[in-house]
């Protein structure tokens, strides 16, 4: 058999060039997921579990069913959103730990217009709602921008903090004044009128709330790469002491692009309640906000890597739950792989520029 | 003039604690020392005095075994070493306080001494090493408590702790790289009195400084470095303030250096600072009573030590520090409370001291710097951001540029000092400003790319703008300018035309000594 000339003897030389030049050739992200599948099998042999069989099975599971592909579509809607949430800001050096807070309070003022504001029809109420939760979750961003620049509070502090404000500010409303008095004593509101939702595509989950991410991409893709103001955005970012002798006006351009972070947020928040939920409850995000942030850092922040890491980690979520209902694993077992892949592909940047 | 006298003085047959031969050391486009020869006996105090850049910092690292010479030799206790790191120089001796301390904030005085400690071991002795701290700071007058965090303690007081480090670490030649610069003037007074306690104990101390009164105050031998030579080494006693300056800043009369010859009329007044004070974060005024003018087709040569007031003078102009009293005027009209935008969209250029902090994008390419620039003067502006347009402006501005510039697709992070030195000079030099404010212009680049940009500077004065020019090379001011002002302390010390003054003169004004003399 002709093995290549870093396995020597059956055992694998980490170290040897020839093995160092394929790493260094394949694309990284790619070579991080594939490790991070190489690290789970291997705890699912430890566990006596059959990783090929396992494998198989979430493959199937994922993209051998049209439901599958509709959960994987479900989750990535929110997902692309919280990344976008945290990738805006960091083009101005600012750092948004709070999507999954906007987020909550994005869904919270989107359902206020839903239950109090019945403006009309679908075409006028899904935009009045998605105006709401982007106002929500801007707001909600403003405060930690405002407080860094008045005071100098750091953002990834108070971004952190305001989330479990927020959460406990949802079930304040949900467990009290908007709780559905026909609810039999849960802490939901009053589902939202069919006006107020966005309709199912093909009798799946999947809901046209999909054009909210789809727009959102086109729109900062283009902000950023092709306008004078996302140059500016750079260049606060890159110094922002010489952007300010350039004449930028630096704090203008962070609260701007913090509370531009916060409104998408914000808008994931409404599309969750408007298109899965119909209606607030407590839980509405399962990490969504925090799993945004890890898709923008997989993705460098870059918007289009942005829809590759999102599609990752959608795709791991759902594999998680067909692992539960077939082979018997926790459903946690997704964001396990996602926490490797994560580990993976950005300690492989690492390696990468310490090889250089 | 001051002879040189022989850096071997071996008079008593003991060969001096350290004994440097013709160290050479050199970085990309700029040889740092240069043939350096330089001796430091037992109980001496040794001040090595230069102007920024002159090579004394590099000096110091290369004793303290930070960077390893090009060429020459270092002996210590007659006896050559090499000395290939900190650790190594720590080991035969030699210690260094640094100017950004490096202590731990969250430790205890006696915690961060034991840390930096050899031999400690796992346990350390607590009792014993506060015991030996407060040995060490009664003798030398060094109050400290050793119990004390360190984040507690003033700047004046690490330095004390860094001090008593090096002594409990049994350094013998004590090294300090401007130990004066983060001290109040009466702890100034207190170092220096230590300073001649560890000559008594036969310690030696190493220090630089820019400063001419503390050179004269406290060393035994004093050595000048200008431009990376050793300009002169001699005992204390056969300088004064004024041959120490002249050393310092360059001995040539002021007569033979006019390239200056005008060929434009003086216009109307550009710029005016009226009777300027600022005050700083600390209560302290940053530019006290500040007046001067320029006018079109005149450069004004602002001379004086760095960190004097002259930073100041751009941040108040491009409104970045708030004006307590006095009014800056810009073409007769009063700017106040006004933002960098409005500064620069009425023609003002600040070219900037220290380009990659605070002028450059260093993740951006060339072009995309360029384009900022531009942007700054309402050029290249819209809403789109166009590739091609990028790519003409980068085009124009290198062609109206007579200097060799780095490619425009390059990342400015990877261009040496002089390239984006360059860079910057070409964004600020070729886009229609009306008013420079020039801070070392050509600080960081060879020598004839500052030809280039002494010539493009003329040039522009020729066509009409005013300029005011930020330096500490009096050669260079005194060739440039049509009139001069000197910096101390915040204020103007005085106002001159460089024909009507000498480089001594100036010299002393810079140091705060004529001052001194007019207060009684």
């Amino acid at each position: 058999m002709n093995l290549p000339p870093y396995i020597r003897a059956g055992t694998l030389s980490l170290r040897h060039p020839a093995l160092v030049q394929a790493w260094m050739s394949a694309p990284r992200p790619v070579l991080g997921i594939v490790l991070a599948l190489v690290v789970f099998a291997a705890f699912l042999l430890a566990s006596g579990r059959d990783p090929g069989e396992a494998l198989i099975r979430a493959a199937d599971g994922v993209f051998g069913s049209s439901l599958g592909l509709s959960e994987v579509g479900v989750t990535m809607i929110p997902l692309l959103l919280a990344a976008l949430a945290t990738a805006i800001p960091t083009r101005v050096g600012l750092v948004n730990v709070g999507g999954e807070g906007q987020l909550y309070i994005g869904a919270l003022t989107a359902t206020g217009v839903a239950l109090f504001f019945p403006v009309g029809q679908t075409w006028l109420m899904l935009p009045v709602m998605a105006l709401a939760g982007c106002a929500g979750g801007g707001l909600w961003a403003a405060a930690a921008a405002l407080l860094r620049h008045w005071r100098g509070v750091n953002e990834v502090i108070s971004t952190l903090l305001a989330n479990y404000i927020a959460i406990l500010v949802v079930d304040l409303f949900v467990f009290g004044p908007w709780k559905n008095p026909e609810g039999l004593g849960y802490p939901y509101t009053t589902p939202f009128d069919v006006a107020a939702i966005f309709p199912a595509i093909a009798g799946t989950r999947f809901h046209w709330g999909l054009l909210a991410p789809l727009i959102a991409l086109v729109v900062t893709y283009v902000i950023l790469s092709r306008t004078i103001w996302g140059f500016k955005m750079r260049a606060v970012g890159g110094n922002p002491e010489a952007a300010r002798r350039r004449g930028i006006a630096v704090d203008r351009y962070m609260i701007a692009a913090m509370v531009a972070g916060g409104a998408l947020a914000g808008l994931a928040g409404m599309v969750e309640v408007s298109g899965i939920h119909h209606d607030l409850r407590p839980g509405i995000s399962n990490n969504l906000g925090y799993l945004g942030l890890l898709a923008s850092w997989l993705a460098g922040h870059n918007p289009v890597a942005i829809v590759g890491a999102c599609f990752m980690i959608a795709v791991f979520l759902v594999a998680g739950d067909v692992l539960q209902l077939t082979v018997g694993l926790p459903s946690a077992a997704g964001l396990v792989l996602i926490g490797l892949a994560l580990f993976f592909v950005l300690g492989l940047r690492k390696v990468e520029r310490r090889a250089l | 003039m001051v002879s040189m006298s022989q850096p071997t003085d071996t008079a008593d047959g003991v060969p001096p604690l350290l004994e440097l031969w013709g160290i050479t050391k050199s970085f990309p486009g700029v040889v740092a020392n240069d043939s350096i020869d330089l001796s430091v006996r037992r109980g001496e105090i040794h001040a090595v005095l230069g102007e920024n850049g002159s090579g004394k910092s590099t000096l110091m690292k290369v004793i303290y075994g930070y960077h390893a010479p090009d060429s020459g030799t270092i002996s210590i206790n007659g006896r050559p070493v090499r000395l290939g790191s900190p650790a190594a120089g720590r080991h035969l001796g030699v210690g260094m306080v640094f100017q950004d301390f490096s202590l731990i904030p969250a430790l205890s005085v006696a915690e961060n001494v034991a840390l930096f400690l050899p031999g400690q071991g796992r346990l350390i002795r607590r009792g014993e090493l506060v015991r030996r701290i407060e040995q060490f700071a009664e003798d030398y007058g060094l109050e400290i408590d050793p119990r004390r965090r360190v984040d507690d303690l003033s700047l004046g007081e690490r330095q004390r702790v860094e001090l008593i480090k090096l002594l409990l670490a049994e350094a013998r030649l004590l090294i300090f790289d401007e130990p004066t610069s983060v001290l109040a003037p009466h702890e100034v007074d207190g170092l220096f009195r230590v300073f001649s306690a560890l000559r008594e104990n036969g310690y030696s101390i190493l220090f630089i400084t820019h400063k001419v009164r503390e050179a004269l105050a406290v060393a035994d031998n004093v050595t000048v470095l200008r431009h990376g030579k050793v300009e002169v080494n001699a005992p204390r006693d056969e300088f004064d303030a004024a041959s120490l300056v002249a050393a310092m800043v360059g001995s040539g009369s002021s007569g033979q250096h006019h390239v200056n010859v005008r060929s434009g009329a003086v216009g109307e007044t550009a710029l005016e600072f009226r009777g300027i004070t600022t005050v700083g974060d600390a209560g302290g005024r940053r530019l006290d009573s500040v007046s001067f003018h320029v006018c079109q087709g005149e450069i004004l040569g602002v001379a004086g030590v760095a960190g004097n007031g002259q930073r100041v003078l751009g941040e108040a102009l491009l409104g970045l520090e708030p004006v307590r009293s006095g009014e800056i005027l810009l073409f007769g009209r009063p700017l106040s409370g006004h933002s960098p935008a409005y500064a620069l969209a009425s023609g003002v250029s600040v070219i900037s001291e220290d380009p990659l902090a605070d002028a450059m994008i260093a993740g951006m390419r060339v072009d995309e710097n360029l384009l900022l620039s531009g942007l700054s003067r309402g050029r290249g502006g819209g809403f789109w951001l166009d590739r091609a347009s990028i790519a003409g402006e980068a085009g124009q501005v290198r062609a109206a540029f007579p200097l060799q510039m780095a490619d425009s697709s390059a990342q400015v992070r990877h261009l040496s000092g002089g390239n984006v030195q360059r860079v910057m000079l070409a964004g600020e030099l070729g886009q229609g400003a009306r008013v420079f404010l020039a801070y070392y212009p050509t600080r960081g680049l060879d020598v004839l790319s500052a030809e280039s940009t002494r010539r493009l500077l003329l040039e522009r004065r020729d066509a009409g703008a005013a300029t005011v020019l930020v330096s500490e090379d009096l050669d260079e001011l005194l060739a440039l300018s049509d009139r001069l002002i000197v910096m101390y302390h915040g204020r103007v010390a005085g106002e001159f035309v460089p024909s009507g003054v000498s480089v001594q003169e100036i010299g002393l004004l810079m140091t705060g000594h004529a001052l001194a003399a007019e207060t009684g």
